[in-house]
């Protein structure tokens, strides 16, 4: 390495050490090798100290006026669609409905006749006798999971609109 | 994660502000680049911004190779060379602006001041009659503090050629540096 590239690794602090021991040998003996270092540390002083250049106040927005309408949002939709959700909310809604006849009917109490009323109660009431008990006990549980993935699915689609700014 | 990728994230989601963001980080860095290259602030603002333009249009296909601020400047340097390259041969004039190498204020003497400002004046003109690329590599060294490979990969040249053109032009300032001092000191004798 010939001896000014050496002189500038030496003042960027890049030598090896058996590098650094020979200039440093030579700047003890050496005065005009010496004022170069010093030369070459006001130079890396002043070249260090330079800022960057602003452009205009408007260039940010020029540069914002100028992109292209490339990248639009993400649509947001729930996982389960609005039609199987109505159709889960209605078949959950018949169920309960159901339930709440079937008990009506096998209830203690013995209720006043009530007409239309009671016809749909026989009606939903037969169509439950016939379901066995232990697969209302399995459906039941699994209406009730549904429901709350689909209110939580809900829920989430509300936040992601709401921090979207929609 | 990286805050640029954050916002290189967001924007490529649509919003469009994490965008404006990356372009008040990094303005200043990209105007220099092109200034440095084209000397005319008019022309250099409208090459950075032209940059900005290419880099929102092309950030899809950043695949994080190298950080975004290095990409970003590969891509300022390249819309300023070729800026260079397509104008008229005369009009390579050097931009009237005084403070063309703004310098941080130093809490120095007034007699380190004096000294100061000589020597930034010395190495500005030296850097004013530069080859624009060469200054622009200077730039990239000492401003935008961009190591040897990171220049490489935004100039294109190999590591090898950008750390002795860097050794030469350094030699070369500083050469210039001490020819002007001698000749001050034996004109004050």
């Amino acid at each position: 390495m010939n001896t000014p590239e050496l002189l500038w690794k030496y003042a960027e602090g890049e030598c090896s050490a058996r590098e650094k021991a020979v200039v440093e040998a030579r700047l003890a003996s050496d005065a005009d090798y010496r004022e170069e270092l010093d030369m070459i540390l006001e130079l890396q002083s002043t070249l260090t100290s330079m800022e960057p250049e602003q452009p205009s106040m408007r260039f940010t927005q020029n540069v914002m006026e100028s992109l292209p309408k490339m990248y639009a949002p993400a649509p947001v939709e729930p996982l389960v669609s609005p039609v199987w959700a109505k159709i889960f909310w209605a078949a959950v809604a018949v169920c309960f409905a159901g339930l709440l006849f079937w008990g009506k009917n096998y209830g203690s109490a013995k209720p006043q006749p009530v007409p239309y009323v009671d016809e749909i109660s026989q009606g939903l009431s037969s169509i439950f006798k016939a379901v066995p008990g232990e697969v209302v006990g399995h459906v039941v549980p699994l209406l009730l999971v549904v429901a709350t993935l689909l209110i939580v699915d809900k829920m989430l689609i509300a936040k992601k609109l709401n921090l979207k700014g929609l | 994660m990286d805050n640029d990728i954050l916002l290189i994230n967001q924007t490529l989601e649509g919003k469009e502000t994490s965008f404006r963001l990356l372009v008040e980080k990094y303005q200043n860095y990209v105007f220099s680049v092109t200034l440095k290259v084209l000397k005319n602030r008019e022309e250099a603002e409208e090459a950075a911004q032209d940059a900005f333009v290419k880099a929102y249009r092309a950030l899809a296909s950043f695949e994080q190779r190298s950080k975004f601020g290095t990409w970003l400047y590969q891509i300022a340097w390249r819309t300023a060379i070729d800026r260079y390259r397509a104008r008229p041969a005369v009009s390579k004039s050097i931009d009237d602006d005084k403070n063309f190498l703004q310098i941080r204020d130093e809490e120095d003497t007034p007699a380190q001041q004096m000294q100061r400002q000589n020597t930034q004046k010395i190495v500005q003109e030296a850097l004013d009659r530069m080859n624009p690329e060469d200054s622009a590599l200077l730039s990239l060294y000492y401003l935008q503090e961009q190591s040897v490979k990171e220049i490489s990969t935004i100039t294109g040249l190999t590591e090898s050629n950008v750390k002795v053109k860097l050794f030469r032009l350094r030699d070369a300032l500083k050469n210039q540096l001490t020819r002007h001092l001698k000749n001050e000191v034996k004109s004050l004798i």
